[in-house]
């Protein structure tokens, strides 16, 4: 080095753009240049001789002191650097400012003469740059960074975490004290899946994909993170900086989905196990067929009640053991399912393994091109319906029997009533004439005709109920009606009975089969006699009524306008037991031949027929009460029929002869009778081989007048057949009294053949005769 | 390379170098300590005299290959260079110890160079400067220099020794701010500074124990 004087030497320092200060081994300034003079606002002369702390009294930093010693006894350097030491010394820039400086102090010379050089460097300007760089950068950074939904973390190369972002204190609850200098991986559950990543981070330049972890937060609750990184490097310094994404909410959506799949595949797998046991434990056969009717899947009961194994049935149609009646309505029944989605009943006949029936009662449905089919064994239900039909069939035929000996019973009975009524007449007749007492005679015949009519009315009516044969409903004034029966009445029910009629005023028209009306009415009287057997009243009533919906309703009725015809007694009364059977065929409390349990039934037919109704209330001992009620009719009743004039019947030609034959001598002698008054010559026969002679000897006959039903062998037709090979032309006139037609071939009267219901009007028989004769037989 | 050092220390003497070395690390950590304002405790367990290729073996072996020094070359009876070695990724965990904690991560790694250099300072310079008193010699220290690289280009920095030379290896223990940070210091010397620190190592010993 050249030798500077030591004016220029002492120059040089002064121009230094550094600060220096020399101290001697006390630590007493001996040198000062210009530039410290300036920064530090001590003079040279004022720093001359004394030590820093008394130069800079309580500013001096303890370091520095240290230092200066060190160097002093130790021949030691050091180096100081503002960034770890704030304000080595008090100094300012040439413009006031606070100055930022670096301080280096060396040893001089050799121990132990030692002195040291203290030197002052400026680095405010370049701390100045690198703070506004780094507040520059830091503001984008924290931008993008302090203000990050997702954790950030920086780590170094050896994993530990050298910053976390304010979302990263957040999402794992720790302090940044906590975390800053952990090691990163320390956050996660699976420590080797992170090692894994955490090597593909530091190994490739490019950063891996994402992996998701499970981070472990402070209070030691995890949570699901999706974790990217990649390294980076600064000042030869690697870095890694990792961005964890919470997804704790997409794998709780995740878990609950996969939740919901597994319990789901639990809830198919239990259904089906449902259904699986169904279709083995079924007891009806269950099958699944194609539309053609090839069975696809059958479940075992087929094997159990028709004995064939599935191999059996499966892959074909079950015709080959379908009964032969059964197959072709099967296979239309199939064809109607192939058709439409419905579901549909059949039944048929399945042949089993052992050659027996199965009687099978189908269900089947056609979803998604399959028909679905079950089957239930109803052979032995079948069986037990067959049992039971039987079973009813002979209940039904002993309940006939019996009803044959009531109805007979009762029929006597009703003869016997009105044959009282008819010899009770001819009775008093008979005493009226031999006393001469003539005035009444009328009254009693008129009688006995009226107590006749009825009693053949009600064989007609016995003949019809047989046949189920519709009668003949007639507009009927019902107070008439009851008027017609009021001695009727009274003679049947006897003298202990008071009869009451109470006629209703202005009482409507009814449309009804008078007969059976006048039957009914006198069946309820004799109803009414037998329930007060130590006598009592009956009040026979009628009345106009109007029914509204309601009412109607409750009797099983149209609402409309009804004439009501009822029949009280003061009797024993009904239980409700008996008014519930009231109207059953041949249901009757009477003793056996009192009555033909018909008369309720029929008197309940015969209203519902009229459109009306029949109603009982009744009490115990109190009393009870039939009703009647019948539709109101618009029109009025016709003029009653002309009683036919006897007198006024067609007279007989002159030599007319009539052959008459019947069993029944009173019916000849009255037949007799009635031809005499016309002026025919009568011939009697009272069977018929005695009629045949007649007819084959060569006497003149214009008409045999025959009974059907004949004793001696030979019927009423037959004896006609043979009369007429004799006289081909013989005109023949059939009565009955049965009304049947059996004694025509064809339900229609030949040529010159009549036929007559017994009993008849003899006024009805002249007509037929008349009529018989002269036509061109 | 490999072969051992001529010169080996006795065990005696071995013990009274660390004895030397913890004195110097235990100044060191009070300068530290008045310096970052917390407590710092800094111990070197071990040490040990190696060739500079065991020493390179060492480090190759143990730390991976990024490396961080502060290197301070020192001169009087003893010449060499001592060395302040931490793997470089610890070196931002000691000035984060140092420095606080609290500096955001760009500071520190701006802070980085000058901290380094200026910890690295104070504690070699205590522990030469102590061991150099002991021994009742004067050492002359260079100021800090930061260095990064690995084990080898450490320990064949420019120029080479003239007559080969032997690594005084030293493991170093810091805790700071409930940091523990291992690094080493090593300190290369040739071999007539080596004999001169054996013979002053016993007059030291015939001092301390006579």
């Amino acid at each position: 080095m050249i030798e500077l004087e030591r004016k220029l030497l002492l120059a040089a320092i002064d121009a230094l753009d550094a600060g220096v200060a020399v101290l001697d081994r006390d630590q007493r300034v001996i040198g000062w240049n210009d530039w410290l003079a300036s920064a530090s606002g001590v003079t040279a002369p004022q720093a001359d001789k004394r030590t820093l702390a008394e130069i800079f009294p309580g500013k001096l930093s303890t370091r520095l002191a240290a230092s200066i010693s060190e160097a002093l006894e130790l021949n030691s350097s050091s180096f100081l650097t503002h960034t770890l030491n704030r304000n080595l010394l008090p100094l300012r820039t040439r413009a006031g400012l606070e100055m930022l400086h670096n301080i280096s102090v060396r040893p001089l010379g050799t121990m132990p003469d030692l002195s040291c050089v203290v030197q002052i460097v400026d680095v405010t300007a370049s701390a100045h740059r690198e703070r506004v760089l780094r507040e520059r950068q830091n503001a984008r950074y924290d931008a993008v960074v302090e203000s990050a939904p997702d954790a950030i973390f920086t780590a170094d190369a050896s994993g530990l975490i050298q910053f976390a972002n304010p979302s990263a204190l957040r999402e794992l609850g720790f302090s940044k004290h906590e975390l800053i200098g952990r090691p990163l991986s320390a956050l996660f559950d699976d420590s080797t899946r992170w090692g894994e990543f955490w090597r593909e981070v530091l190994d490739n330049p490019s950063p891996p994909r994402a992996v998701e972890l499970v981070a472990r937060r402070a209070n030691g609750s995890s949570s699901y993170l999706e974790v990217s990184a990649s390294r980076w490097v600064s000042a030869g310094h690697v870095f890694v900086t990792a961005i964890l994404h919470d997804v704790n909410e997409r794998h709780a959506a995740e878990k609950a989905l996969r939740t919901l799949n597994s319990t789901l595949e639990l809830r198919v797998a239990e259904r089906t196990q449902e259904r699986d046991q169904v279709w083995q434990v079924s007891q009806d056969m269950l099958g699944v067929a194609s539309i053609n009717g090839v069975w696809i899947s059958v479940n075992p009961a087929w094997e159990r009640i028709l004995g064939w194994s599935s191999v059996d049935i499966l892959g074909k149609t079950s015709e080959w053991l379908e009964h032969p009646d059964d197959v072709r309505a099967f296979r239309a029944e199939f064809d109607r399912l192939a058709a439409a989605e419905k579901t549909f009943n059949f039944e048929n006949t399945m042949r089993t393994r052992s050659g027996d029936y199965r009687v099978l009662a189908w269900t089947a449905v056609n979803a998604d091109g399959l028909l679905y089919c079950v089957a239930r064994d109803i052979t032995e239900q079948r069986r037990q319906e067959d049992a039971l039909a039987k079973a009813e069939d002979a209940l039904r035929q002993s309940q006939k029997m019996e009803a044959v000996g009531q109805l007979t019973g009762g029929l006597a009975h009703d003869f016997n009533n009105l044959l009282t009524g008819i010899s009770g007449s001819l009775e008093l007749l008979q005493i009226r004439i031999a006393q001469a007492r003539y005035k009444d005679v009328d009254r009693y015949i008129s009688m006995a005709r009226g107590a006749a009519n009825r009693a053949a009315a009600l064989t007609h009516r016995l003949l019809a109920f047989s046949r189920r044969q519709t009668l003949d409903p007639k507009a009927t004034d019902i107070n008439r009606l009851v008027a017609g029966m009021q001695d009727l009445i009274n003679n049947t029910v006897g003298p202990a009975i008071e009869v009451k009629i109470v006629e209703g005023r202005s009482l409507w028209a009814t449309l009804v089969d008078p007969n059976q009306l006048e039957n009914a009415l006198l069946n309820l009287c004799i109803n009414a006699r037998d329930a007060m057997p130590d006598g009592g009243k009956i009040t026979i009533e009628t009345d106009n009524s109007t029914l509204n919906q309601p009412a109607a309703a409750e009797h099983e009725m149209k609402a409309g306008e009804y004439v009501v015809l009822s029949v009280s007694d003061t009797g024993t009364g009904m239980t409700d037991e008996v008014i519930q059977r009231a109207f059953d065929p041949f249901y009757t409390t009477k003793p056996l031949g009192q009555g033909t349990g018909l008369g309720l039934s029929m008197i309940y037919g015969f209203a519902k027929q009229s459109g009306g109704q029949v109603r009982i209330s009744s009490k115990l001992g109190v009393g009870t009460t039939v009703h009647i009620l019948l539709p109101r009719h618009d029109e009025r009743e016709s003029a009653a029929d002309d009683v036919e004039d006897f007198v006024a019947a067609p007279r007989a030609g002159a030599g007319e002869t009539v052959l008459i034959v019947d069993d029944e001598p009173s019916v000849r002698m009255l037949v007799t009778e009635v031809l005499a008054e016309l002026g025919y010559t009568a011939i009697e026969a009272a069977d018929g081989s005695s009629a045949l002679r007649v007819l084959q000897s060569d006497v003149r006959i214009d008409l045999l007048v025959t009974d059907v039903g004949l004793p001696g062998g030979m019927n009423g037709r037959q004896l006609a057949d043979f009369g007429r090979l004799d006289r081909p032309k013989l005109k023949v006139l059939f009565i009955t009294g049965y009304a049947e037609k059996s004694v025509f071939a064809k339900d229609r009267p030949e040529e010159g053949m009549g036929i007559l219901t017994k009993p008849f009007a003899m006024d009805s028989l002249a007509a037929r005769i008349k009529e018989l004769i002269a036509s061109n037989g | 390379m490999t072969a051992r050092p001529p010169v080996m220390l006795s065990e005696l003497q071995l013990d009274a170098l660390t004895e030397l070395v913890n004195i110097g690390v235990s100044k060191a950590a009070n300068s530290l300590r008045a310096m970052v304002g917390a407590q710092v405790h800094l111990s070197v367990p071990t040490v040990a005299l190696v060739s500079r290729g065991e020493a390179i073996g060492i480090l190759s072996e143990r730390e991976i290959k990024n490396l961080v020094a502060v290197h301070q070359v020192f001169e009087g009876d003893i010449t060499g260079r001592a060395l302040l070695i931490f793997p470089e990724t610890k070196s931002l965990e000691l000035v984060r110890a140092i420095t606080g904690g609290d500096l955001p991560l760009e500071d520190i790694i701006e802070l980085e160079q000058e901290a380094l250099a200026e910890t690295g300072n104070v504690l070699l310079n205590s522990c030469l400067a102590t061991i150099a008193n002991m021994l009742h010699r004067s050492l002359k220290m260079s100021l800090p220099e930061v260095l990064r690289g690995n084990a080898t280009t450490f320990f064949s920095l420019a120029p080479p020794p003239e007559a080969g030379d032997v690594v005084m290896f030293l493991y170093i223990d810091f805790a700071v701010r409930e940091r523990d940070i291992s690094g080493y210091i090593a300190m290369i010397m040739d071999l007539p500074s080596l004999t001169a620190l054996t013979h002053l190592l016993d007059e030291f010993i015939e001092r301390t124990t006579g």
